[in-house]
Parts: C-alpha cells; sequence; structure tokens
C-alpha cells in the first residue's frame, strides 16, 4: 500500500463509473449485448456525512453498492476510497475492503441460520485481523452493546431474533473492522414503522458515534429527506439530478425527481403534492430509448430530448441531467 | 346504507395464540375502509378468516360473520365458494408470488370466469381481454399467452386486480397491494385500484402497513394492535387528533413527521407474541400514557360518534382523559 495520508481525501470519490453487463442473444453467432447497469456516475462522500441514492428497482442503485463496496470492479471509470485507488491492484483492494461495509435490505435472507450470533460477527476478525479468540469475543459483545443487543444473546442464533434486532445484527457486522463508509442497501424498508424509526436512530448515532460516512440506498424519500446530506437520484443508470438535499427537496428541478416526490404518499395534507402522473414503466436497459431516456415518460418533454441525451450540468446549485432545467425553474411546481 | 359486510367478535386462533382476538368491522355497500397495522397485527389474518382461508390448525370463532344477508358461518363449504371469488375477492400481497408461474395470464384470469359465471371459451377469451384493458396492460390481446415470469412488478400486479374484478365483485380486498412496487408504480396502482372502486361501486378494504397510503386513499381507518381493533377512526380526524396512544406513537415515528430532528421518537419494546401476552391492555408495557389500571383491566372496544377505540383513557388532542 502506498503510503497516502488518508485524512485529507474524500472517503469516496467516484468519476464516471460504469458497469456494463454482457447479455447473451439467441442465436449462436450473434455479439453479446451490454447491458448498461450503470452509465456514468460521479459523486465525492466525505467523512461523517450520508449520500442518499433514490430511484426505482433497476436504475442501478444497487449496481453501484456492489461497485463501491469492490464485490464488483467497474468497466470503466475511477474510484478511489480514502485516497487510494480502488480499481486494479489486488493488495490494495483487501485492505480497502475492510474500510467498506455493507447493510443488506432483508436482514431474513442476510445472516446465515446455521451460525451464531457471536459466529457471524467474528467471522470478519478471523479473515482480516490476527486477534486470538478472547480479543475477538470481547471485541464482538463490545459492537453488540454499541448497536443494542445485550450479552446474552451471544450466543443465539438468527431466528431466535425479530426482524428489527437481525437488522441490528446485520448494522453490527458491518461495524465489526471499524470502517470509514458502510453501504446500507435499503436497510430499512423490510421493517415495520416503529422498528424503523428505531433501526434508523442507531444509525444516525452510530454515524456521530464513529464518524462514519453512509452510502444510503432507499426508494423511500421520505427516509432519506430525515437521513442524508447529499441526495443522488438515479433513473436507468445515470443519475439525474444530484446534491444538497435541501436543495432537491425543496425544488426538485429534473422532471423525474419531482414525479418521484410527488408519488410519494404523506400523511399530512399540506405536505401533498399535486400527482404528476408517470406513464409506463421503466424502459429496458438493454434497449433503452434514444436521447434522454426519460422522454418517453417525461411531461415536460420538447424535441430536443428525443435526439440528444443530456449530460450532468450545474443549474441552480446542483447538478442536473435535463436540456429544459433552466425553464423548469420559473415552473410553480 | 346497507352494511355488505359485518363482522363481530370474531377470533382466529393458532394452536392457543390468538391471531385475531375479538375484531368488529362493518364496511358499508360502496365504501371504502382501511386497516392499518404492524406486521403481526392480524389485519391479514381477519380478511382470510372472511374468506375461508385459515389453514388446517386455525379455528375461527365469531359472533357474526355476515356477509349481504347471509351468514358466512352457517353456509355449507360449497355455497361459501360460490360467494368468496365473486361476490368477495382479494387481491394479494407480493404479485410475483401469487400468480402461478406454469400457468398463462388468460389462463388464470379465464378460472375464476369458468367456475362463477360459465360460458364459452370464446366469451371468457373476450372478458379476458376486456378486464386487461380496464387496468391498463397495453395491447392486451398480446399479452393472453404470457406467462407471470414475463411479466414486471407492476404488470403483475394489475393482472392480480384483473383477476380480482373478473366476476365483478360487490367487495374487494386488497391486501398490501402496492408493498412489493416503487413508488411511482405505487401510485399507479392505487389510482387504478381507487378507479375501479368507483367505476364499479365496489365496497374496499384496504390493508397496508404504511400509514402514508392509507392517509391519501381511504375514508376510514381501523388500527390494529396484537390481534385487536385499538381505533376506528374517519381518515381526516384519526392523522391529525388520534384516539388510541398506539396510533399517536406509531404518527409520531414517522420519518416524514421528523423531519429536521436528529431522532425519531421510537415504541420501546415490541409487539406481545405469544408468550408474552400482558394482562390488561395488550399495549400497556409500550404506552407512555399507562395507568395502573392498564395493567390489570382489559379495556373494551367502545363506538361513540362513530370514533371507536379500546382503551381506558382515550385521547382528546393528545391528552389522556384520565377522570
Amino acid at each position: 500500500m502506498t503510503d497516502v495520508d488518508t485524512t485529507q481525501y474524500p472517503v469516496i470519490k467516484a468519476e464516471n463509473l460504469k458497469k456494463y453487463y454482457p447479455v447473451s442473444q439467441e442465436g449462436f453467432l450473434k455479439k453479446p449485448l451490454s447491458l448498461k447497469a450503470l452509465d456514468g456516475a460521479s459523486f465525492t462522500l466525505n467523512k461523517g456525512k450520508t449520500l442518499a441514492v433514490v430511484g426505482e428497482s433497476g436504475c442501478g442503485k444497487s449496481t453501484l453498492a456492489r461497485l463501491i463496496t469492490m464485490i464488483e470492479s467497474p468497466t470503466e471509470g475511477n474510484l478511489h476510497i480514502g485516497g487510494i485507488n480502488a480499481v486494479g491492484n489486488k493488495k490494495d483492494k483487501k485492505i480497502l475492503r475492510r474500510k467498506v461495509q455493507i447493510v443488506f435490505q432483508d436482514p431474513y435472507g442476510s445472516l446465515n441460520p446455521r451460525k451464531k450470533v457471536g459466529t457471524i460477527l467474528e467471522e470478519p476478525l478471523k479473515i482480516n485481523t490476527d486477534l486470538n479468540a478472547s480479543q475477538m469475543r470481547e471485541k464482538a459483545l463490545h459492537i453488540m452493546d454499541k448497536v443494542g443487543l445485550s450479552k446474552e444473546q451471544y450466543n443465539r442464533y438468527p431466528h431466535m431474533f425479530s426482524g428489527g434486532q437481525r437488522q441490528r445484527i446485520a448494522v453490527a457486522r458491518a461495524l465489526m473492522l471499524n470502517p470509514d463508509i458502510v453501504v446500507a442497501d435499503e436497510p430499512v424498508s423490510a421493517l415495520d414503522v416503529s422498528v424503523q424509526a428505531q433501526t434508523l436512530n442507531l444509525l444516525m448515532d452510530l454515524q456521530d458515534e464513529m464518524n462514519l460516512a453512509y452510502l444510503f440506498i432507499s426508494h423511500d424519500l421520505s427516509v432519506v429527506r430525515l437521513i442524508s446530506d447529499d441526495i443522488m437520484v438515479m433513473y436507468l443508470g445515470r443519475p439525474v439530478e444530484q446534491g444538497d438535499k435541501n436543495v432537491i427537496f425543496e425544488k426538485p428541478l429534473h422532471p423525474y425527481t419531482m414525479a418521484l416526490l410527488a408519488a410519494t404518499p404523506h400523511v399530512d395534507v399540506k405536505s401533498r403534492q399535486k400527482r404528476i402522473r408517470l406513464s409506463g414503466e421503466l424502459p429496458s436497459p438493454l434497449n433503452p430509448p434514444p436521447g434522454c431516456t426519460f422522454h418517453r415518460r417525461c411531461a415536460y418533454m420538447t424535441d430536443i430530448c428525443k435526439h440528444k441525451p443530456p449530460h450532468l450540468r450545474e443549474v441552480a446549485n446542483r447538478m442536473i441531467s435535463c436540456h429544459n432545467a433552466e425553464k423548469l425553474i420559473n415552473n410553480s411546481h | 346504507m346497507t352494511k355488505l359486510l359485518e363482522i363481530e367478535n370474531l377470533s382466529v386462533e393458532f394452536d392457543g395464540f390468538k391471531a385475531v382476538d375479538g375484531v368488529n368491522l362493518s364496511v358499508d355497500e360502496g365504501k371504502v375502509v382501511g386497516i392499518v397495522g404492524e406486521s403481526g397485527s392480524g389485519k391479514s389474518v381477519t380478511q382470510l378468516a372472511l374468506m375461508g382461508l385459515i389453514p388446517y390448525p386455525g379455528i375461527i370463532k365469531a359472533d357474526r360473520l355476515m356477509f349481504h344477508n347471509s351468514d358466512l358461518m352457517a353456509l355449507s363449504a360449497k355455497k361459501r365458494r360460490s360467494i368468496t371469488g365473486k361476490d368477495v375477492s382479494m387481491i394479494f400481497q407480493e404479485p410475483m408470488t401469487s400468480l402461478n408461474p406454469c400457468f398463462t395470464v388468460e389462463y388464470q384470469i379465464s378460472e375464476a370466469l369458468k367456475i362463477h359465471e360459465g360460458g364459452t371459451r370464446q366469451e371468457r377469451r373476450k372478458r379476458v381481454i376486456e378486464l386487461l384493458s380496464q387496468v391498463g396492460i397495453p395491447a392486451p390481446e398480446d399479452r393472453l399467452g404470457t406467462f407471470p415470469h414475463q411479466l414486471s412488478g407492476g404488470m403483475s400486479q394489475r393482472v392480480m386486480i384483473a383477476m380480482a374484478i373478473a366476476c365483478s365483485p360487490r367487495l374487494l380486498i386488497a391486501d398490501e397491494p402496492t408493498t412489493a412496487l416503487d413508488v411511482t408504480i405505487q401510485a399507479q396502482i392505487l389510482e387504478l385500484i381507487m378507479d375501479l372502486q368507483q367505476k364499479k361501486n365496489m365496497a374496499l378494504v384496504l390493508i397496508t402497513h404504511d400509514m402514508a397510503v392509507i392517509a391519501e386513499t381511504v375514508e376510514d381507518v381501523v388500527v390494529m394492535y396484537a390481534g385487536q381493533v385499538v381505533e376506528k377512526n374517519s381518515s381526516d380526524r384519526i392523522f391529525t387528533n388520534p384516539c388510541h396512544p398506539y396510533t399517536e406513537a406509531l404518527l409520531n415515528a414517522l420519518p416524514e413527521r421528523n423531519i429536521n430532528s436528529k431522532r425519531l421518537p421510537t415504541i420501546p419494546g415490541l409487539v406481545p407474541g405469544k408468550f408474552d401476552r400482558p394482562d390488561g391492555c395488550l399495549f400497556h408495557p409500550r404506552c407512555k400514557h399507562a395507568k395502573k389500571m392498564c395493567k390489570e383491566v382489559v379495556p373494551k372496544y367502545s363506538e361513540k360518534n362513530s370514533i371507536g377505540v379500546r382503551c381506558h383513557f382515550p385521547l382528546i388532542n393528545g391528552v389522556p382523559q384520565y377522570d
């Protein structure tokens, strides 16, 4: 590992990340198509901050998570974690993998039912450190205490826990190696309202305490509004609008962001917005529409949208990829 | 207004565990009722009991279980089957798993038609095409032969809805119809369901755990906790002036109401399970307004001015009324 002072760099700096998957076609000699799961995402994430990635299923959120956690490597683009190049050198990667941990969506599927909580928590230590058994146990108990699990639960199996507690175990597992970054892939969407509140509180407390950076993937905009600092809205593999949470929530400019915000149901009448009807569904990423990928569902579509793909540019304190962004500023939405 | 569905004191027991405990519910013709509650609160089981879909160890008891002048408890199984699926039908959660992967869309929709309405195969096919276009599936003729795995989540849910409305039911039960879907698709599906409800003048029971969905769609709300109905109220009042402390606590825990705070208010503890059902009020260990009486005496469900609540000290403007 090169000697770099990691504190002065943003914990994640991603530039134009792309991930294409080959999809074989019917027919013997036909060339495989490439599915553009992620098609150019750039962002920086600083220590102790939260970046929320929002979008419908199939927009590339989870692919982004897999790239950041180095489960897969990008087809193109640069990824620096704590100032170190995370693409390429195997040795660097191994060290960086400790810095990035992940919490999965479904706490029923992400814990091995045959292992006790203690074993689950100690596994990352076994692989990455040379602590002895009692040190590992001590560390596991310490983290369990942090996430609000009691000592007696060390020897229990996952099936003995409720959904909320399982998610706590998953969070504890992610924290075992003192990471800088936790990628949370829809961590609360499988939970009930009251348990969701507890889990969100836990995540926010841990962030303050350990100065963690979160990459928070979610489709629930009310949760995102609560927990994030910056947000990135994605559509069909591309970020369409990204910037500070307050800027975007107060005045979304991209028609897709507007539609997402308007489609989110609200309990309080005053926070409800007029529904913007999005017709149709997400187009296939194998065969995206020409021009702006959103134009077929967009209410503000103009001729240029059909031919020319828009690029991310800065408009009104945010990055946005829409030809009509300037016009939409004055739109009384 | 005629009562379409009347449930009085319904209980469902599985091996000694009361999944549903003394539930009262009535639905008028053409009305929309929402049921909210966390997982395990018995909202789905109540409706499954109504449909006669409770599996083996489950025991259903009720003082009254009436659907449009027929007593569902007294009917023979055959008679009952002629009602369920025709006059009462249900949209299930998770469209991807509720459809049978082995059969085409046409087969699955026309199955209900064949049993309840008969007719020739051509007539049924025509009706299936009509239904598919009603639920907003483009080019329905081409979709007849598709299998569920070829459809997206939103499309499968539309097929489920087509199946449910095939025999023009008077009561439609939608059990978490949008939980597995994205927000934009959720909005489309809810709009479709409400639209069909209006057009066909069906009564609708919408079951969900999402308070916001309830707030935007229904007129009357029933809140369930641990198998009991704890509050019944109109949706205008329940979100501004909840009467039961559980409803209040649930609403307070929503991220939407705490946008600028660093902590969400939570409800301590867990929903009671089989072995830790408390005496007295089931909610008292988690209730911040609980008094000694709540620990000892089981509160009765009482209805006044069309507000029903199961609490010794119901809240008025957020303040419990200790006499």
